[in-house]
C-alpha cells in the first residue's frame, strides 16, 4: 500500500514537472530554419514546403502580436477617453477595440490552421511558439551555378524587399528611441503605443522578407544539388 | 518490476530538470529576490561585477510579454545580460513592499508611481554606484536591447555620452 502511495506521489511529481516546465522546451523547439530542417525527415520537395510554411509561422506570430498591441492600445485609450471626457474620442476608441477583438480571433485562427499545416508537412509538432523570426543576410546571397533565371529575379525581387524592411526597421528603432528620450524627459502627447507598434510592424516586413528570400536561397540549392541545411546556415 | 519502474521516473526526473534548465538558462539574468532590497541587490550585482536593471511591468502589457518571450531568450541578449546584468520585475501595480534604490520603504506601485512610469515596460539600469545610468520607456528589440546593454556595462554612460548619441554614433 505504502509502494503505491509512493508511485502515485512520484507520477504525480513528475506530471507537474511536465506541466510547470513545458513540452517540449525552448532548447529542443526548431526556432531556427536549419535547426527545422535538421529535424525533419523527408525528401527536398518535402522540406520547401514545410520552410514555405514555417516562414509563414513566423509572420504569423509577429502578426498575432501586432493585433494584440492594437487591440490593448484601443482598450487602454478608450478608458483614457472616458476619464477625460471625450465622448467622441471614446466611441472611436471602444469600436476599434471591438474590430480588433474579431481580428484578433481570426488571425490566431489563421496561426492554429498554419500550425497544424506545418505539423502535418513536417510530422514536427509546433505546440509552442516561434521567437526568433528569420534574419536577413547582410549582403545579397550569391546565386549558384545552374540557378535558373525565374529563380533568380525572384532572389533580386525579394533582396530589394529586404532592403526596405531593414531601412524601415531602422526608422522605427530611431522614432521610438527619440520618443521615448521625449517621453521620459516629460514632453506630453507622445504616443509610445503607436511607436512600439511601428516597431511590431517594421518587425513583420523584417520576418516577411526574410523569409521569402530564405525560401528562394532554399529552392536554388535544391535546384543545385547543394544540401538545404548548409545554404541556410550560409546566410 | 518496481526497480524497472523507479528507473523509468528517475530517467523522466532528471531528464524534466535538464530540459527545464535549458528553458530557463535563456534568460537566468531575472532574478527574484526574497526582500526586494534594491540597494542590497545594487551592491550584490556590483559584487559580482554586474549592473542592476529594473524592469517594470504590468499584467496584460503586450509590450512586456513580447520582451519576455521574443527578446530576453535571443542569444545576443542572454549572453550579454547574463554576463553583465541581474534584472528585477517590479509590478506597477503590486502592493509588495520593497526597499528603493534611495532607501526609502514604499509599495510597488508607489515606488513606480514616484518613478513616473506611466507606460510599461520600462527598464532602469543602475551604475554600480547606485545612480541611475539609462532609462528606457518601452520595448527595446533585440539589437536596441543589446545596445543598451553595452552603452552600461562598456561604461559610456559615465563620460555624459546620451544613449541615443551612442546608437547614432554607433550605426
Amino acid at each position: 500500500m505504502k509502494i503505491e502511495i509512493k508511485k502515485i506521489i512520484l507520477a504525480m511529481a513528475v506530471v507537474a514537472s511536465m506541466i510547470f516546465n513545458g513540452v517540449p522546451a525552448l532548447a529542443e523547439m526548431p526556432q531556427t530554419d536549419v535547426d527545422f530542417i535538421n529535424q525533419m525527415g523527408g525528401n527536398d520537395a518535402d522540406k520547401i514546403a514545410a520552410l514555405e510554411e514555417y516562414y509563414n509561422l513566423h509572420v504569423s506570430e509577429l502578426e498575432v502580436q501586432l493585433i494584440t498591441e492594437q487591440n490593448t492600445g484601443a482598450l487602454l485609450g478608450a478608458r483614457r477617453a472616458e476619464r477625460e471626457g471625450d465622448v467622441v474620442e471614446a466611441k472611436r476608441l471602444n469600436d476599434m477595440y471591438e474590430s480588433t477583438k474579431a481580428s484578433k480571433e481570426k488571425m490566431v485562427e489563421e496561426n492554429r490552421q498554419i500550425r497544424k499545416n506545418l505539423g502535418v508537412i513536417s510530422k514536427i509538432e509546433f505546440s509552442f511558439n516561434l521567437v526568433m523570426a528569420p534574419e536577413a543576410p547582410q549582403d545579397m546571397p550569391p546565386v549558384p551555378a545552374g540557378a535558373d533565371d525565374t529563380l533568380k529575379e525572384q532572389l533580386a525581387s525579394v533582396w530589394q524587399d529586404v532592403l526596405l524592411a531593414k531601412k524601415n526597421l531602422k526608422f522605427a528603432r530611431f522614432d521610438m528611441l527619440e520618443g521615448q528620450e521625449k517621453y521620459n524627459n516629460g514632453v506630453k502627447n507622445i504616443r509610445i503605443g503607436d511607436l512600439m507598434r511601428a516597431v511590431t510592424t517594421a518587425e513583420i516586413a523584417i520576418a516577411r522578407s526574410a523569409g521569402d528570400l530564405r525560401l528562394v536561397v532554399a529552392r536554388m540549392a535544391v535546384a543545385s544539388g547543394q544540401p538545404l541545411a548548409d545554404a541556410l546556415s550560409g546566410l | 518490476m518496481r526497480k524497472t519502474f523507479y528507473g523509468f521516473l528517475v530517467v523522466l526526473v532528471a531528464g524534466f530538470v535538464f530540459i527545464n534548465s535549458a528553458n530557463t538558462r535563456a534568460a537566468e539574468f531575472i532574478v527574484e529576490p526574497l526582500d526586494y532590497d534594491f540597494p542590497g541587490e545594487i551592491s550584490a550585482a556590483a559584487d559580482d561585477g554586474k549592473n542592476l536593471v529594473i524592469m517594470f511591468h504590468q499584467n496584460g502589457c503586450p509590450y512586456c510579454d513580447k520582451m519576455v518571450k521574443r527578446v530576453f531568450p535571443h542569444p545576443d541578449v542572454s549572453s550579454l545580460y547574463g554576463e553583465k546584468f541581474a534584472m528585477i520585475k517590479v509590478n506597477v501595480k503590486g502592493d509588495l513592499d520593497v526597499i528603493t534604490p534611495t532607501g526609502e520603504t514604499k509599495a510597488e506601485k508607489d515606488f513606480s508611481s514616484e518613478s513616473l512610469v506611466r507606460a510599461t515596460p520600462v527598464f532602469i539600469f543602475y551604475a554600480k554606484d547606485g545612480k541611475t545610468a539609462l532609462r528606457l520607456t518601452g520595448y527595446q528589440d533585440p539589437e536596441m536591447f543589446v545596445a543598451a546593454g553595452k552603452y552600461i556595462s562598456e561604461g559610456v554612460f559615465e563620460d555624459g555620452t546620451s544613449f541615443i548619441n551612442y546608437v547614432r554614433n554607433a550605426d
